[in-house]
């Protein structure tokens, strides 16, 4: 129950500052949440890669529908490869993103905790 | 150790963003493209995007509405011309942003900053071709007309009110795969793209390699490549009576005018078709009476298509057609009086000379003159700005010099005079056609179109038509411009301008219609003299249809505008399959096909596609051993080779029946490699994203035709845009183009007319008539604007 508040939460923070602020904002969102739930490094790598996981795959899903997948099929082609792997290659790119997030917060949180 | 846990994943964060974030390369910044708040996915646009708005921009001077029909083209409702082209560009950038930028940048030279070092030869290209002086110099004119200035500055505020709105989730998604910005619009730009259309028209003469087969061919060159190919069928019909000539023609002058040049090679003359097709049908001929005007002007098909559907209504002006995004008004199109056109004119107005340069000066009429130099500074993108010196003479800028070396061998330093250059402004003939109400407000407004020419069809909804082929000219003595000239000496300058209302012209002739499709563009009564780069196939098939038929309706003009006869095939064939007479048999097949073949170049045709094929391999086969041993692959005109191979009398009989053996050969072994000999299938007919990235475009359309059928569909080249306008009361309009209003690749309004545009259909134009509000099933979506809140 606990992580899945965490992931809508997180995810609802880097949709935000993905909006206002860049893509990137999605590590941000993760580091952040790391460091205020004093995650473990394993634990804050995962929980942010899939709450942003989680958050690209319902914006893609969502978009891509309401296109009837003209624009994906398109730019599957220019990366060259299928539509679902398209997908796919794009959705583990946010998670990579966001777990790396979660872990630098993580360690950063513990570095602070040793300190005290 | 406790530190490096602690740096090592951030490290390894801000170095993947980084990578994420930047492109290398060519390859895109992945994590910022595949973002699905900001990147490409924010470009798709959702199948039932509601495009309805109400908002208020202050610097309009009034209310403006937009309607959009169901094709989503624009019908632009103001009260004053300021907030009409403040719309109309507006509604550029809002749909056609990056075709605009790109273009621009291409017609400048500015592709470097972009690409990177590998386009500065192209870049270079343009500036030393004048591009953007030309550019400046009409651009001078066009700001000293009060009317096209006040149009330009509001088409660009319009343009720059929407760039100013966006963030790089608004970007064209292009400019999200090629990491670039849009840049604010100027008034440069629209000039800048004029030029293009200019360079694009009238740029490529053939003056270098003339000069060099005149040298090596003597007499035998005016034998192989005539000024005018006999049984033309010109512009101006034959027999029409010309304006008397105001200006004595000069003689050719004595002394040594001829630059003495010599080449290593030349590009392959193409099967030249790269044009146009537009005619007009007056009141006798008509079904119903009254003219009818048609057009369809062959250029590079591409997507975002160049051409964008329009309709301007504001006092004084309501016009329907299709605009140039980047340049105000309408290009061509129809008001409730009357309706134009435009074919390429072709005739030479672009001229070189040899210049020789002396210490940094250049010798001219036994003196030496200063070169006046421009410098060009070319940004190239990860490397030191080039600047590129440009020497200017009395006759126009060195484009090749030890600098910059002509391509093909000529060693000489060679300066180029173009009428693109001239402080000209087309676009206030743009502005008056869209607003004529007949014959005499035509004729005065198409007097300011100066470069590049072209054969301007009318017809109004009294039921005139006409024809002008338009431009400025130059008195010319005979050959003048035709090869390259001395440039050392005043007796090869250009003289006086041509009185523009001494250019050939016809007004409802007896025959009852007026077409033009390239050709030569008079008889020998004309009393200038000229010479171009005409070719006369779909001439001779339009006007042959046009001769025979009677009570046209739309629907014959739309079959003509598809008609993928071959002229050619129907002449030559016959000769050359008698020739053919002992054939081993293991060809009959493809034999029998030919015979039996209806001269279409249709789609799904096989013998269609042995024809063309054996065609092209003849040709080359005539002229290859000849003019190999000049060393160049320039050789006569398709037109000149048929009349050659059907004149029985020709000294090259020959070499003409050797190579119709030798090339059906060669025409067997390659068409029996072929998988499917569909003719659509081996011509390839496509239309390229403007990037060239194969999945924005369309490739093997189904559609017949080439350059020698009036449907002159190519390979990356063909019908822009087609229009049939019956002009009556409220004027009966139709049209397609290979496009949709749209520029968003991800739009479903991207490709849309495609189809229709192949298959030869056509859309009913929903033209609004003055004080005529549209029914709801008219319009899809409504803009409402208002200067205030």
């Amino acid at each position: 129950m606990k992580a899945l508040i965490t992931i809508i939460i997180t995810a609802l923070l880097a949709w935000i500052g993905s909006i206002l602020i860049g893509w990137w904002m999605i590590a941000v969102a993760t580091f952040l949440m790391a460091v205020l739930f004093k995650q473990s490094a394993g634990s804050a790598f995962i929980l942010g890669a899939v709450s942003i996981g989680v958050l690209w795959l319902f914006l893609i899903l969502q978009s891509d529908i309401a296109n009837n997948n003209v624009l994906s099929e398109r730019i599957a082609g220019v990366v060259g490869v299928s539509h679902f792997v398209l997908i796919i290659i794009n959705i583990i790119i946010g998670m990579l993103m966001g777990g790396l997030g979660g872990w630098s917060g993580a360690a950063m949180s513990k570095m602070f905790d040793k300190k005290k | 150790m406790r530190i490096i846990r602690v740096i090592l994943p951030l490290v390894l964060t801000v170095i993947v963003g980084y990578l994420l974030n930047n492109p290398l390369g060519s390859i895109p910044a992945f994590g910022k493209l595949m973002d699905p708040v900001n990147g490409f996915w924010a470009n798709a646009e959702p199948e039932e995007n509601d495009f309805n708005q109400t908002a208020s921009f202050t610097e309009l001077q009034g209310d403006v509405s937009v309607w959009f029909d169901d094709r989503l083209v624009p019908h632009i409702t103001a009260n004053n011309d300021h907030d009409l082209y403040f719309l109309q560009g507006y509604l550029h950038a809002y749909f056609r942003l990056f075709q605009m930028d790109l273009q621009t940048r291409a017609a400048a030279g500015k592709v470097s900053e972009l690409l990177g070092e590998k386009a500065l030869k192209y870049d270079r290209t343009q500036r030393r071709k004048g591009m953007i002086y030309g550019a400046e110099m009409s651009l001078e004119a066009m700001e000293r007309e009060p009317k096209t200035k006040l149009a330009l500055d509001a088409y660009r505020d319009g343009i720059n009110k929407y760039i100013s709105s966006l963030s790089f989730s608004d970007y064209p998604v292009e400019y999200k795969l090629m990491g670039f910005e849009p840049q604010p619009w100027e008034n440069i730009n629209t000039a800048l793209l004029l030029m293009y259309m200019a360079d694009d028209l009238t740029g490529a003469v053939d003056d270098i390699a003339y000069s060099y087969l005149k040298k090596m061919l003597g007499e035998e060159f005016d034998y192989l490549f005539p000024d005018r190919i006999e049984g033309a069928t010109p512009v101006i019909p034959t027999g029409t009576q010309h304006p008397p000539a105001s200006l004595p023609v000069p003689n050719i002058p004595d002394g040594e005018i001829w630059g003495d040049i010599s080449m290593k090679s030349t590009d392959e003359n193409e099967e030249k078709g790269k044009g146009s097709n537009n005619w007009a049908i007056g009141s006798s001929k008509s079904a119903t009476g009254n003219a009818i005007l048609c057009n369809d002007p062959h250029l590079s098909l591409n997507l975002p298509a160049l051409w964008y559907e329009v309709q301007l209504h504001a006092p004084g002006i309501n016009c329907y057609g299709v605009s140039l995004p980047g340049a105000p008004g309408i290009v061509i199109g129809f008001n409730d009086k009357i309706s134009w056109g435009f074919t390429n004119n072709y005739r030479d107005v672009k001229d070189y000379y040899t210049i020789d340069i002396v210490d940094g000066k250049y010798t001219f009429d036994s003196t030496v003159k200063d070169f006046e130099v421009r410098y060009e500074t070319i940004k190239i993108k990860g490397k030191e700005d080039y600047i590129d010196t440009v020497l200017y003479t009395v006759h126009g800028p060195v484009m090749y010099d030890n600098r910059f070396a002509e391509p093909h061998g000529v060693s000489q330093a060679l300066a180029v005079k173009w009428m693109g250059h001239r402080a000209s402004n087309e676009l206030l003939a743009l502005y008056k056609l869209n607003r004529a109400k007949g014959y005499d407000d035509y004729v005065d407004a198409i007097g300011y179109f100066t470069c590049p020419a072209q054969n301007f069809i009318y017809a109004d909804v009294n039921k005139n038509i006409a024809l002008w082929g338009q431009g400025q000219y130059i008195n010319k003595w005979k050959d003048q411009g035709k090869y390259v000239m001395n440039g050392n000496t005043s007796a090869t300058l250009w003289a006086e301008d041509i009185p523009v209302i001494e250019n050939p012209h016809a007004y409802n002739p007896e025959q009852g219609y007026l077409s033009s499709a390239n050709q030569i563009v008079t008889d020998t009564a004309y009393p200038y003299y000229y010479n171009g780069d005409f070719v006369e196939y779909r001439a001779w098939r339009i006007n042959e249809v046009l001769d025979s038929i009677s009570n046209v309706t739309v629907e014959d003009m739309f079959a003509l505008q598809n008609d993928v006869h071959s002229y050619l095939a129907e002449r030559v064939l016959p000769t050359m399959l008698t020739a053919l007479s002992n054939q081993d048999q293991s060809t009959d097949e493809y034999i029998t096909e030919l015979k039996n073949w209806n001269y279409e170049l249709s789609s799904e045709s096989t013998p269609a596609t042995t024809f063309q094929i054996w065609w092209s391999l003849f040709h080359d086969a005539v002229w290859k051993e000849q003019f190999s041993k000049l060393g160049l692959k320039f050789y006569p005109s398709h037109e000149r080779t048929m009349e050659l191979l059907l004149d029985t009398t020709s000294t090259y009989q020959g070499q003409i029946r050797k190579a119709i053996a030798a090339s059906w050969q060669s025409t067997v072994d390659s068409i029996s490699r072929l998988n499917n000999r569909a003719w659509y299938k081996v011509k390839n007919t496509s239309v390229n994203h403007l990037t060239k990235l194969a999945p924005f475009g369309y490739t093997d359309i189904k559609v017949g035709g080439w350059g020698n059928a009036v449907n002159a569909m190519k390979g990356a080249h063909g019908p822009s845009w087609r229009m049939v306008v019956e002009m009556a009361d409220v004027p009966n309009a139709y049209g397609v183009y290979p496009g949709g209003q749209s520029g968003n690749p991800g739009s479903k309004y991207y490709a849309t007319f495609i189809d229709k545009w192949s298959k030869g259909e056509y859309y009913k134009l929903s033209f609004i008539a003055n004080g005529k509000k549209p029914t709801n099933d008219q319009i899809k979506y409504r803009w409402e604007l208002s200067p205030e809140q």
